[in-house]
C-alpha cells in the first residue's frame, strides 16, 4: 500500500492507498492516519479486505497500543467493515462515528472499542498539537455523515465528496482539474442525493481555510483546486438517479 | 484455505440440521396424536383392548420425549452454528493478522503484531475445540432420538400383536400401529441424514 505524508510539522498526516494487494472488483480507497505523539487517529480505516495492508502500514508509524482513536465518516463497508478486526488490534481505542449509525456499524463487530456517537451538529477531539473538527456532511452521501477538518494542517478529509472513479495506480493529487472533472461527475450525481444538503455543506466549507481536500476515493485536491472543486460542485445537479428511474418507467 | 472451507461447511451444516428438525418435530406431533387416538379406541374397546392400553401410554411418552429431544437438539444445533461462525471469524482474523505481520516485514514492531496474531490463533484454536465438543453433544442427542425410534419399532410390533385380540377394533388399532411405524421410519431417515451431515463437516 502506498504511503504519502500530507503534513509534517510537529505531527503528521499520512495517507495510505493504491493497495496492490487489494482483491479485484473492490473500489480503491484512501485511508488516513494522524500521528501526534501518543494520540494516533485512523480516519476511515477501510474494509476487511485491506485490513492486513492497513495494519502493517499503520504499525510502521505507531505501536497498535498507541492508536487512540478511529473515525468513521459513515457506515459504508469500504469505510469501516474492518471494525471487527480493529476491535482485536486496538481494543482500547475510541470510535468516533455518526450517532445515527451506531446500531448499524456495530454489526461489523465492536465488543471492545468504545463507540462515541457524533451528534448531528458535529464535534471535536483534542490531540496534542491540534483539535480535530467533525464537520457535518449529512446526506453527502449518507444520512449521518461527517468530514474531518484540521485547522492546523489545513486539511479537510472530505469522505465521498470529491471522490473520483479512477483506474488503478492513479496519481495522489489532481494535476489537471478540468480533465479530472470527467472522473467525478457520475460519482457525485449518482451517489449524492440532495442539492440542498450539498449547498449547505459548500456554504460552511467555504469558510474553512483549506490547503488540501482529501476524499476517500481518487485524487486529493491542493491549493486553488480546492476552490475549483467547490465551484464545480456548487454548479452540479445531484440526485440524478431519480430522473433516470422516471425515464425508464415512464 | 481448506480449513476455512471446512469451517464454513460446519456452520452451514449445523443450521441445516436445525432446519431439518422442524420436520421431525412435525412427525413427533403426529405420533402424539396417534397415541391419543389409540387411547380413545382402547377406551371404547373396553376389555377387548385391555392388553393394548399400556402400549398407548408408551406411544404417548415416546412422542413427548421425541418432541423434547428435538427442542434440545434444535438449541444445540443453533449453538454449534453460532460457535462455528465465531470460529470462522477468529480464524479469518488470525490469517489477516499473520498477513499483516508478513507485510510489515523486518520492523521493530513486528514482534507486537506477531504476539497479537498468536493470541488470536489461540482464540481460534480454543473456539475450534468448543465447536467440536458441541458437535459431539449434538451427535449424542441425535443418537438418543435414534434409540427412541428403535424402541418404537418394538412398540409397533407389539401393537399389531395386541390388536389381533381387539375384535372389531382390530383394524383401527392396526392403523395406529402402522402410523407409528411409518412415523418412526421417517424420523430415523432424517436423523441418519442429520448425523451424516454433521460427520461430513467434522
Amino acid at each position: 500500500m502506498k504511503e504519502t505524508i500530507l503534513f509534517d510539522e510537529g505531527y503528521q498526516w499520512i495517507m495510505f492507498g493504491r493497495d496492490p494487494d487489494k482483491p479485484e472488483g473492490i473500489i480503491d480507497t484512501n485511508q488516513f492516519m494522524i500521528k501526534d505523539g501518543n494520540r494516533n487517529v485512523l480516519l476511515d480505516p477501510g474494509g476487511i479486505e485491506i485490513f492486513s495492508s492497513m495494519l502493517a502500514c499503520v504499525t510502521r508509524y505507531a505501536d497498535p497500543s498507541e492508536i487512540s482513536d478511529i473515525f468513521a465518516s459513515h457506515q459504508d463497508p469500504d469505510i469501516i467493515s474492518s471494525l471487527g478486526l480493529w476491535d482485536r488490534a486496538v481494543p482500547h481505542a475510541k470510535l468516533h462515528a455518526p450517532w445515527l449509525w451506531e446500531g448499524f456499524i456495530r454489526h461489523f463487530g465492536c465488543e471492545n472499542i468504545q463507540y462515541c456517537g457524533i451528534s448531528d451538529e458535529g464535534g471535536e477531539i483534542e490531540l496534542n498539537h491540534t483539535r480535530l473538527q467533525f464537520i457535518p456532511a449529512h446526506y453527502l452521501h449518507a444520512s449521518g455523515n461527517y468530514h474531518v477538518y484540521d485547522p492546523e494542517a489545513k486539511i479537510l478529509m472530505s469522505g465521498d465528496v470529491g471522490a473520483a472513479l479512477e483506474p488503478e495506480g492513479a496519481p495522489m493529487f489532481v494535476e489537471d482539474f478540468d480533465q479530472h472533472v470527467q472522473k467525478m461527475i457520475l460519482f457525485h450525481q449518482r451517489w449524492m442525493p440532495s442539492n440542498r444538503a450539498k449547498n449547505d455543506w459548500i456554504r460552511r466549507v467555504r469558510k474553512l481555510n483549506i490547503e488540501i481536500m482529501a476524499p476517500q476515493h481518487g485524487r486529493l485536491f491542493k491549493g486553488d483546486d480546492v476552490k475549483r472543486f467547490l465551484d464545480w460542485f456548487e454548479a452540479l445537479e445531484v440526485g440524478t438517479g431519480i430522473k433516470n428511474t422516471a425515464r425508464s418507467y415512464a | 484455505m481448506n480449513r476455512h472451507r471446512h469451517q464454513q461447511a460446519f456452520f452451514v451444516s449445523s443450521a441445516v440440521v436445525a432446519s431439518r428438525l422442524r420436520t421431525v418435530m412435525q412427525i413427533a406431533k403426529e405420533i402424539s396424536l396417534a397415541a391419543k387416538n389409540a387411547k380413545a379406541i382402547a377406551e371404547r374397546a373396553g376389555e377387548k383392548a385391555n392388553s393394548f392400553k399400556p402400549i398407548t401410554d408408551f406411544i404417548d411418552e415416546m412422542g413427548r420425549e421425541t418432541i423434547q429431544l428435538v427442542e434440545e437438539i434444535n438449541d444445540q444445533a443453533l449453538s454449534v452454528s453460532r460457535s462455528a461462525v465465531e470460529e470462522f471469524r477468529c480464524s479469518d482474523a488470525s490469517a489477516r493478522f499473520v498477513r499483516a505481520t508478513e507485510l510489515l516485514g523486518d520492523n521493530e514492531r513486528t514482534k507486537v503484531l506477531s504476539e497479537k496474531a498468536e493470541a488470536i490463533r489461540k482464540d481460534a484454536q480454543r473456539q475450534q475445540k468448543e465447536v467440536h465438543q458441541q458437535a459431539m453433544q449434538l451427535l449424542d442427542l441425535l443418537q438418543q432420538i435414534g434409540s427412541c425410534m428403535r424402541a418404537s419399532g418394538v412398540i409397533s410390533t407389539r401393537s399389531r400383536v395386541e390388536a389381533v385380540t381387539a375384535e372389531e377394533y382390530q383394524e383401527s388399532l392396526q392403523v395406529v400401529a402402522e402410523t407409528i411405524e411409518k412415523a418412526s421410519e421417517r424420523i430415523k431417515g432424517i436423523i441418519r441424514d442429520c448425523e451424516n451431515t454433521i460427520h461430513h463437516s467434522m
